[in-house]
């Protein structure tokens, strides 16, 4: 019951954690690096405790983040669905991966993220981006494991202090 | 020859439904960014919603001020009683022109009198801090610490010292969005300085460029042209510096050029703004016409 209760307060603190830092500023030579948190949080509860997180969640959270960086209603929130939807659907594999090869694939995932991304910003008339606009992915991919590490260790000591 | 028919889902199954779903949360995304991006009904939520995400940002613009504040507090004397020299420095030299301008102002009020003129020169502008978060790099947006509570309103002109910035998108209560003129959806109408030609800065999602598409070869353009607003739109008033030409070139068919501006004002997240409260005097509306079409029969 308290390894719930800990791993739920974990869970909603991890993803305001990671709305803050997707919010703050890093100097400008740095900027186009800036890894996409949410993503990456929202991917490790995927293959962590897919039990509690779905589409749903997903979705939500993301109309949150849209309405907090003033995007376009509902383009993170799709953003959100379409990797949590395959994070799941690929689970079972990626969750057995060592931990670089877990890395690679969410690159893959981050990539296919900024095509998403790369599509409604088109549509929405707003213009073909700069070449630098792929390289927050591969942040993203080198931030992986020691996010991994770091969550992990955060809910074992919380299972640990029970 | 009674088959069980397994009543547990098979793994096709929940597939095929988190497929379904996830259709079913695509469609209602593309609605809803359809509607917002066309309706603008949304709006008001947001409105709303930014009482709540102003303590994020406020929490997220922390690390920043707290370096800032850490640099003021340690940076060398030495560098302080420099900067502050060269500061005062430039004031003097800004109040020299200043009066120098003054008279030349005194004399155009003259001649406005005389003309019959109308319009002021004065602006009012207000400082406001620039809310040092990221919004997302690839996107020409910025937060300011103003909101409606201070007056703000939805299309006000965003200046720097050197020029114009942008113009606000949507206001909250506490904090305001604003787009800069470098956005691809932000158009805005310019004059050239030496020429008067008027035309349409278009921004082109690079910090450093706008794009002034369709201008006739025959129009004298020359790269260090300053562009000033032309008022035209009226959310401007007349006047601001906007860029300044860097590069033409000839367009595909060779009819028009191409000129490439770069903007005057610092478009960096950090620092402080002017909002503009003057009102651009509204153009004279022509009284609306009933029918364009076809004149009837029998009229």
């Amino acid at each position: 019951m308290s390894t719930n209760r800990h791993s739920q307060w974990l869970f909603w603190s991890s993803l305001l954690v990671a709305l803050l830092l997707a919010l703050v500023p890093l100097p400008a030579s740095l900027q186009p690096f800036k890894p996409y948190m949410p993503a990456l949080v929202m991917l490790y509860w995927v293959l962590e405790a897919p039990d509690g997180i779905g589409l749903g969640v997903a979705f939500g959270f993301g109309l949150i983040a849209d309405l907090l960086f003033g995007t376009l209603f509902g383009e993170q929130a799709v953003r959100l669905a379409i990797l949590v939807f395959l994070g799941m659907r690929f689970r079972a594999r990626i969750r057995f991966f060592p931990l670089w090869q877990q890395a690679l694939a969410v690159l893959a995932l981050l990539l296919n993220d900024r095509v998403v991304v790369l599509g409604i910003r088109v549509f929405a008339g707003e213009g073909w981006p700069q070449p630098s606009f792929w390289l927050s992915p591969l942040a993203g991919m080198l931030l992986w494991p020691w996010l991994f590490l770091l969550m992990d260790g955060l809910g074992q000591w919380g299972r640990a202090r029970r | 020859m009674a088959y069980d028919i397994p009543e547990k889902p098979t793994l096709f199954d929940q597939e095929a439904s988190a497929t379904l779903r996830l259709a079913a949360f695509l469609l209602l995304g593309i609605v809803l960014m359809v509607a917002d991006h066309r309706g603008g009904y949304l709006d008001r939520v947001r409105s709303w919603f930014s009482v709540l995400a102003h303590p994020m940002y406020v929490v997220a613009s922390s690390p920043a001020r707290l370096s800032r504040w850490l640099s003021e507090g340690f940076s060398e004397r030495q560098r302080l009683v420099d900067d502050n020299r060269a500061m005062s420095q430039s004031l003097l030299l800004a109040e020299a022109r200043l009066n120098r301008l003054q008279a030349v102002q005194q004399q155009n009020l003259r001649l406005r009198e005389l003309l019959g003129a109308k319009r002021s020169l004065g602006l009012q502008v207000r400082f406001a801090e620039l809310v040092d978060i990221d919004l997302d790099p690839f996107r020409h947006r910025i937060v300011i610490g103003l909101g409606s509570r201070d007056g703000v309103f939805a299309g006000q002109a965003v200046i720097d010292a050197r020029g114009v910035m942008g113009q606000v998108l949507t206001v909250g209560p506490f904090s305001s969005h604003a787009i800069l003129i470098t956005d691809p959806s932000h158009a805005l109408p310019v004059q050239v300085g030496r020429t008067g030609l008027r035309t349409i800065a278009f921004g082109t999602g690079r910090p450093d460029a706008l794009a002034l598409p369709n201008i006739p070869v025959s129009a004298d353009l020359r790269t260090g042209d300053r562009l000033y607003t032309s008022g035209l739109g009226g959310i401007f008033p007349a006047g601001l510096p906007v860029a300044q030409v860097v590069d033409i070139a000839s367009d595909d068919t060779g009819n028009f050029v191409v000129a490439r501006a770069v903007p005057e004002a610092r478009l960096e997240r950090s620092g402080e703004v002017l909002l503009l409260w003057d009102e651009p005097a509204p153009l004279p509306q022509p009284p609306p016409t009933d029918d364009m079409g076809l004149p009837e029969e029998g009229e």
